[in-house]
């Protein structure tokens, strides 16, 4: 592997001070940093030759697909390996997890599942041939052949859920039913769609029967309660990461080493599934390399199947490094997209404004390939609430697949959708009812301690009624009917419009799992190796700070994306949300055994479950390595030294100015105290694993005569370099020794019911302007809060609230893609007719963000990237509302949709 | 038959070529397979994202920035070209030392991804090189900068800390603006 | 442009002398036919007709062309500059505001000013109201246009002086340009055919040969129909059916054209894109078939031809062409779908008249949307990269490439080109 830019520039962190990103100085000079930058002559030991590989994807779902038509490249440009379905099953050659990634190419004879699948790929071996045969085949439909029109393959739905809760009398107190005490409704599925259970159905037939006494309560409200129920549409939406799927790949047929480098955000499933495509396969494979670059992706480089197609383009390089690299017209056409969805909302109200019932009904468009669609469904149905505490609720999702591009999890993961429109109609039913809108939703806020839709008690404190009562104080919107008044004077024929929507998302997948190694080198550096990979938001930044209050200095050397892990030797099924209780609490007996190994870089997970790993990994490192040695500093000397006079304990430790101290002690370095361990030979690196389900695993160990318990459910430790035989003999996992846990204590699988209980609140004020005559809307200026405990590094929080608002204006203002053959599967797509938010239309000059303080020194850092992006989505439909007069209730609320009104 | 021409250029200070290339060979396929100068991003290839922008200086007709994924070298053959790779100086050590705009791009925490980054050095490099020339009014920094920044496209950071970070190199930079807003606070 | 300008100067001179004799044609109005409706007496369905027929008057007839508001407001709130030879004119406020607007404007008023240029008060319009055209107008259309109108929203924006030269600044003058070049206003007779559909949508209402058709020295319309004219500052194509069948236009095509803004032979671009937005792109298909069925009458269209350069290609040409534009429009000018648009097909390079092809390339053209749900990206503009011998040489490659066109185009040509487009930018 190249040696990377980034970590060879230490003037990131100064004067115990962070000064920019860790990779800031190679990003902002160019040097390669992201897979797409990589070339195999950058690469060691790889040849400098390098081959170029190009996929070829049918344009429509409607024709049966005959094979292929390479005429035009005649005599000179054919490709010089040509790689398709009927070559791949000669070579036994699979798509790991077909069912959620899809085939790798369409055999001839069939209908494509949908627009974009791969039929073939090939290989020049010089560029020159590659990039003239590229132009005739770009366009080019013809050399497809299709014989007669027939319908796409009849699949299944992809997923279907529903959460029934009905609330005991006191909002904190029992419930009468609920997903958490009770159970989700999984239906069955078929062909013909999704059978929900009957009343009598022997597992889910008392929630069907809720389900339905809360529905006609709904229609028919007790007097004085009105139900208030709209459709809502959410648009098909490209990530559109800048950096587009690609990859490079080498496999040496003599050796039968496979090395890819890949851009990912999930490169341990990546590497481990490319393990899986291989195991059946003719082709011999002795040793996987996978490394993934710096990449960028918003959910679209996670779980994508793109990794594989470029390790499998390796295989047949002819012994030659290929690289594979959509350009923008093809990332279009295949790279994973965000789920469109039907929304039917109803909420009834009472004639105080208390909301009574909730039902919710959506339907999402998963294109071709399942993917992450069934649990995408879930997240965005039980996020339905918003802020609110609902007495009663019926939430119901189906996700079918389509001829679309593959939706996968893109930032949100589901609940932009699900969210934005409930705040839509909060909005509206205020109007209605004559309420102040933030007022309604003050009245209705989900206070501590209450639950949620699927009867779980969410984390901590929930602050968003604190942000309700900042925002409904703010000059915006006290004065918006004058502002108004004084705007439309001002600007006549522009109608001003004030929006306002408030969210709280959750973070984390409710199966989150993390490794962190850390450890102090006889010199006093301070080694990390994280699992961590950098996808923009600056997690390889926060997690080197990390360690600070711990060990007093960020970490000095890092490897993160870590994929290979012999220091610890767990085994996983991986299945942590299917696995019955039972059947895990058997399995946890042995030591080594976790139910998942490690989680993606997704759902806004590192700045609380990956911060969680860090701590873990330096308060151990505190305790076991660098505190014994301490005492046994201060404590050197005849009578026990310095520190006789003083009753130490372990909480007494802290750091001063890069050095350790404890009450009167002589301050230490950490070069001291590195020297000191690694001359003993006592502990000097510790790795530990960590498993979230909703609640920390807890665990105990027994480690040199100590015990203790941590959250975390596994441990490795490392002695120094003067560490004895039988101490040496002990480090055979990597250069560690693995500690077994004496008990462990995982979360309930129960707790897989509860959707979710850390939330991250956010709201948004939008004030925009409508022109009339066009229907061109623009943004004024906004202004969002935010709660997000303590923030590691408030330059990252502030940079991911800024681009998630972009984002989300461009979902509600300007991105479209169509489902039907005019989708961007057919390749005629690019950001010519993809429209993405400009600096002009994001209010940059004029914006405004606030994070509240955290509750305690010891308040968690959250999740935040993607709540960030949704309440400007509902914001600027209620502005739009505000100014017009007119509800939208599909998205993108275009310049020609509002002009039509007009 | 592949069509070639002959290619030479003054890249980065750099004299590049003679080379033979295809003669419809677009300037980032030169830059990166054949110079292996990959700093230069290709996204959109179709010229709207800036992505991929570079400067070409032509003692005739000035500085200006192209698109590199749509500017063929038939264009730039025998001109001169700065590219992202050729921005930042040398601190003696072989470390970079980067430009008034890296600097601020970084201390501003400027970009996430750092994709569209090049192309926004190259810009505002440019940009602050037209004010050297002719100075504009303190008050029209923002319009200034919003309109030579605009053709960039960014899906991380919603534009703001790029923008603020040109707004400041050129506020604080003597000389780029007509007042200086720092010397208007200072009393009479 | 000086020679013009004496040549009117004396004309109105002329005009003065014989003002007592002709001062009576040109003033006013002449009679106007009765109001189709009893306005007071509509029921709620028979008003929804007439605003939706109003809407449809007001999209075809293209109000928003002029009486738009260039800050981006209304659509109808006035204020856009047209320049034309005599001065810039504004477009006025046409939104029902009492203070700044028609509100107090009756059907009779707004059927007087449409179809004989005046408005309430004897006051002549400045003939850039396209009177000449919309003298046909029914008076059924102008009552629709008029009840839709009067439902908008009123926008409180005062109108902007106009800024003419003299004589033109004095209003009254244009009494004397009405009693030679006024046609009476005389309603269309209504026939449900396709081509009097077409001909009522191309030259009453669509006011198309306002911009297509040559101008004499007065400034008003002669009678070489759709014959072709420059105008502010780009050239209006020449529409007759021989020249849409030479330029390898079909019917189907037009429709596509006037439909989304793009088809094989070109997108919109200069004054025809507003045209886009505001009128055609609000045409069913019927209408739009009407239209182009009208401008295609007796002419077999063949459809886009693509022939053999017309000369040997210059290097340079080449080269320019290549380093500049193959990146989006392909070496082989086939473009790339939604973005760039085709060059082998594309007429602004057939036009004799090489204005056009010119400022394009010197201006490039604004990223944009265009309708139903096309979008173009923006054209970047190489007025800075191009020397006027660069432009020239690829201006005349494209010309005899794909144009079917002599390339002598000159040095010269191409400088009074750019001064024109700089001009009317």
């Amino acid at each position: 592997m190249v040696a990377s830019p980034v970590g060879q520039d230490p003037g990131w962190f100064a004067g115990g001070r962070l000064r920019y990103r860790r990779d800031g100085m190679a990003k902002v000079t160019g040097s390669k940093v992201f897979a797409i930058d990589m070339r195999a002559r950058d690469l060691d030991g790889w040849p400098d030759h390098q081959s170029h590989a190009l996929t070829l994807h049918v344009p429509r779902a409607d024709r049966v697909y005959l094979g292929l038509d390479l005429s035009v490249l005649e005599p000179d440009l054919a490709p010089d390996v040509l790689i398709d379905a009927e070559r791949l099953a000669k070579d036994k050659v699979t798509m790991p997890d077909a069912d959620f990634y899809g085939d790798f190419f369409l055999e001839p004879g069939n209908v494509s599942p949908m627009l974009g699948q791969p039929v073939a790929l090939g290989i020049w071996h010089d560029y020159e041939r590659f990039r003239a045969a590229r132009k005739l085949l770009q366009f080019n439909n013809d050399i497809f052949r299709f014989g007669e029109q027939a319908d796409p393959p009849k699949r299944a739905p992809y997923g279907a859920a529903r959460f029934v809760r009905i609330g005991g009398d006191d909002p904190r107190g029992a419930d009468r039913f609920s997903p958490m005490k009770d159970y989700v409704v999984w239906p069955d599925t078929d062909e013909s769609g999704v059978q929900w259970p009957a009343h009598d159905h022997p597992a889910f037939g008392a929630a069907m029967g809720h389900s339905s006494d809360i529905q006609s309560e709904m229609e028919n409200p007790p007097e004085g309660s009105r139900t208030f129920a709209r459709e809502y549409r959410s648009q098909s939406i490209d990530p559109c990461a800048m950096e587009m799927e690609n990859g490079l790949g080498w496999y040496d047929p003599d050796s039968g080493r496979l090395n890819v480098v890949g851009a990912t955000q999930s490169p341990y499933s990546a590497a481990h599934h490319i393990l899986e495509m291989m195991s059946a396969s003719t082709l011999p494979l002795k040793a996987l390399d996978f490394v993934t670059g710096y990449t960028v992706g918003y959910g679209q480089k996670e779980h994508q199947s793109f990794p594989y197609y470029v390790a499998m383009a390796a295989l047949y390089g002819d012994g030659n490094p290929v690289r594979l690299a959509l350009d923008r017209w093809q990332h279009f056409q295949f790279a994973l997209k965000r789920h469109p969805f039907d929304i039917r909302t109803a909420l009834t109200v009472d004639k105080d404004g208390q909301f009574q019932a909730m039902s919710c009904d959506m339907t999402g468009d998963g294109g071709g390939v399942m993917n992450f669609s069934p649990s995408v469904g879930t997240v965005a149905v039980t996020a339905a609430q918003s802020v609110y505490y609902m007495p009663k609720s019926d939430m119901s999702v189906q996700v079918l697949p389509s001829i679309g591009v593959t939706s996968g999890s893109m930032r949100g993961y589901g609940t932009l959708q699900s969210m934005a429109t409930t705040e839509m109609l909060v909005d509206e039913i205020a109007d209605e009812i004559g309420m102040d809108a933030i007022e309604l939703r003050r009245k209705n806020v989900i206070q501590s301690g209450m639950k949620n839709t699927q009867g779980a008690v969410p984390s901590g404190h929930l602050r968003i009624g604190e942000i309700l009562d900042i925002a409904r104080q703010d000059p915006l919107w006290t004065e918006r009917a004058d502002r108004k008044a004084a705007y439309e004077a001002e600007n006549p024929g522009t109608l001003y419009g004030l929006g306002f929507a408030s969210v709280q998302k959750d973070f984390g997948t409710g199966a989150e799992a993390a490794v962190v190694r850390l450890e102090i080198t006889p010199e006093g550096r301070l080694k990390m190796r994280h699992v961590a990979a950098e996808i923009g938001a600056g997690a390889t930044t926060s997690q080197m700070l990390v360690t600070e209050p711990y060990l007093g200095r960020p970490a000095d050397e890092v490897e993160f994306s870590v994929q290979h892990w012999p220091e610890m030797p767990l085994k996983t099924e991986d299945q942590p949300y299917t696995t019955p209780q039972e059947e895990e609490d058997q399995l946890s007996q042995d030591p080594y055994w976790v139910p998942r190994f490690t989680s993606p870089r997704s759902a806004s997970n590192s700045a609380y479950y990956f911060t969680h790993a860090t701590q873990q990994a330096a308060q151990l490192l505190l305790r076991l390595a660098l505190w014994p040695s301490a005492l046994a500093i201060w404590g050197a000397g005849p009578s026990g030294g310095q520190s006789t006079p003083e009753p130490l304990r372990f909480e007494d430790a802290e750091w001063r100015d890069g050095m350790l101290v404890a009450r009167s002690m002589e301050p230490l370095s950490l070069e001291r105290l590195a020297k000191r361990a690694h001359e003993k030979g006592s502990i000097t690196g510790v790795c530990i694993h960590t498993f979230n389900r909703w609640a920390w695993t807890e665990a105990e160990f027994e480690v040199e005569g100590q015990s203790f318990r941590a959250p975390i459910d596994a441990l490795s430790v490392k002695w120094g370099t003067g560490a004895d035989a039988a101490r040496k003999a002990q480090m055979t996992d990597g250069g560690y020794a693995f500690q077994p846990r004496t008990k462990v204590y995982y979360p309930p699988v129960q707790r897989n019911n509860a959707g979710t209980v850390y939330y991250a609140p956010c709201a948004t004020l939008v004030e925009l302007g409508v022109a009339t005559g066009s229907g061109k809307v623009t943004i004024l200026s906004h202004k969002t809060w935010l709660e997000c405990g303590t923030q590691i590094v408030p330059e990252l929080v502030s940079g991911q609230l800024q681009g998630g608002i972009a984002m989300g204006i461009g979902h509600a203002l300007y991105e479209d893609l169509p489902t039907d053959a005019d989708g961007p599967g057919n390749g005629t797509w690019n950001y010519s007719r993809y429209h993405l938010p400009r600096a002009s239309e994001v209010g940059v000059w004029t914006q405004t963000g606030h994070v509240l303080p955290p509750l305690s020194g010891e308040d968690p850092p959250k999740g935040m990237a993607e709540v960030v992006m949704i309440p400007i989505v509902g914001a600027c439909a209620n502005a739009i509302a505000h100014a017009t007069g007119h509800r939208f209730y599909s998205f993108p609320i275009s310049a020609s949709r509002i002009q039509e009104v007009l | 038959m592949i069509e070639k021409i002959s290619f030479s250029a003054t890249i980065n200070g750099q004299k590049v070529g003679p080379m033979d290339v295809p003669q419809d060979l677009m300037m980032v396929e030169l830059l990166q397979e054949y110079l292996n100068l990959t700093g230069t991003r290709l996204s959109c290839g179709q010229g709207m994202c800036s992505a991929c922008r570079v400067i070409v200086d032509d003692p005739a007709k000035g500085t200006y920035t192209v698109a590199a994924c749509v500017t063929g070298v038939a264009w730039l053959n025998g001109k001169t070209v700065r590219t992202i790779e050729g921005i930042a100086g040398e601190d003696g050590q072989g470390a970079p030392l980067p430009s008034a705009i890296q600097q601020a791009f970084l201390e501003h925490f400027s970009f996430q991804c750092s994709y569209c980054t090049p192309g926004f050095v190259n810009s505002a490099t440019v940009l602050v090189e037209q004010l050297e020339r002719s100075p504009i009014a303190a008050d029209r920094v923002e319009d200034v900068v919003l309109e030579s920044l605009d053709k960039h496209i960014c899906r991380c950071t919603g534009y703001v800390r790029y923008y603020q970070a040109v707004k400041d190199v050129i506020l604080s930079t003597p000389g780029l603006t007509h007042e200086n807003p720092v010397v208007l606070e200072r009393p009479a | 442009m000086n020679r013009f300008l004496r040549i009117v100067t004396l004309f109105a001179l002329f005009g003065l002398v014989v003002l007592g004799t002709v001062y009576w044609i040109g003033r006013g109005s002449g009679d106007i036919p009765a109001a189709s409706v009893d306005f007071a007496s509509l029921d709620g369905d028979q008003r929804q007709e007439m605003l939706e027929r109003g809407e449809w008057v007001a999209h075809a007839s293209d109000c928003a062309a002029c009486h738009t508001d260039p800050s981006g407001g209304s659509d109808l709130a006035g204020g856009l500059p047209m320049e034309t030879p005599m001065g810039t004119i504004y477009g006025t406020n046409i939104t029902p505001s009492d203070d700044h607007g028609i509100g107090g404007w009756s059907a009779d008023d707004l059927y007087r000013a449409v179809a004989w240029g005046v408005a309430p008060g004897d006051k002549n319009l400045y003939p850039a109201m396209p009177y000449p055209s919309y003298h046909q107008i029914t008076r059924a259309d102008s009552d629709a246009l008029w009840v839709w109108l009067m439902a908008q929203r009123p926008v409180n924006k005062p109108n902007r002086s106009n800024d003419l030269i003299f004589p033109f600044n004095i209003r009254p003058a244009v009494t004397l340009w009405n009693a030679f070049f006024r046609p009476d206003a005389e309603p269309f007779q209504p026939d449900e055919t396709p081509a009097a559909q077409g001909e009522y949508l191309v030259n009453v209402l669509g006011h198309c040969g306002e911009c297509h058709t040559p101008r004499n020295l007065a400034y008003a319309l002669t009678d070489d129909h759709l014959a072709g004219e420059v105008i502010e500052g780009a050239y209006a194509p020449d529409l007759r059916p021989d020249a849409l069948a030479r330029r390898g236009w079909t019917e189907d095509d037009l429709v596509t054209f006037l439909h989304r803004g793009l088809s094989p032979q070109g997108v919109m671009t200069f004054g025809m894109f507003p045209v886009l937005s505001h009128s055609t792109s609000h045409l069913a298909t019927d209408d739009l078939e009407a239209i182009s069925s009208y401008l295609t009458a007796g002419q077999t269209m063949t459809g886009p031809q693509m022939d053999k350069p017309v000369a040997v290609l210059s290097p340079e040409g080449a080269s320019l062409y290549t380093g500049l534009c193959a990146g989006c429009h392909g070496t082989d000018g086939a473009g790339q779908p939604n973005s760039s648009v085709r060059l082998d097909v594309n007429t602004t390079a057939m036009y004799t008249n090489p204005l056009n092809l010119i400022r394009v390339i010197a201006e490039g053209i604004p990223e944009r949307d265009l309708a139903q749900g096309e979008r173009m990206q923006a054209m970047p503009a190489f007025d800075q990269m191009l020397s006027d011998q660069q432009m020239t040489e690829l201006v005349n490659y494209l010309r005899q490439r794909w144009g079917g066109q002599e390339g002598d185009v000159t040095a010269e040509v191409v400088q009074s080109a750019r001064e024109e487009g700089h001009a009317a930018r």
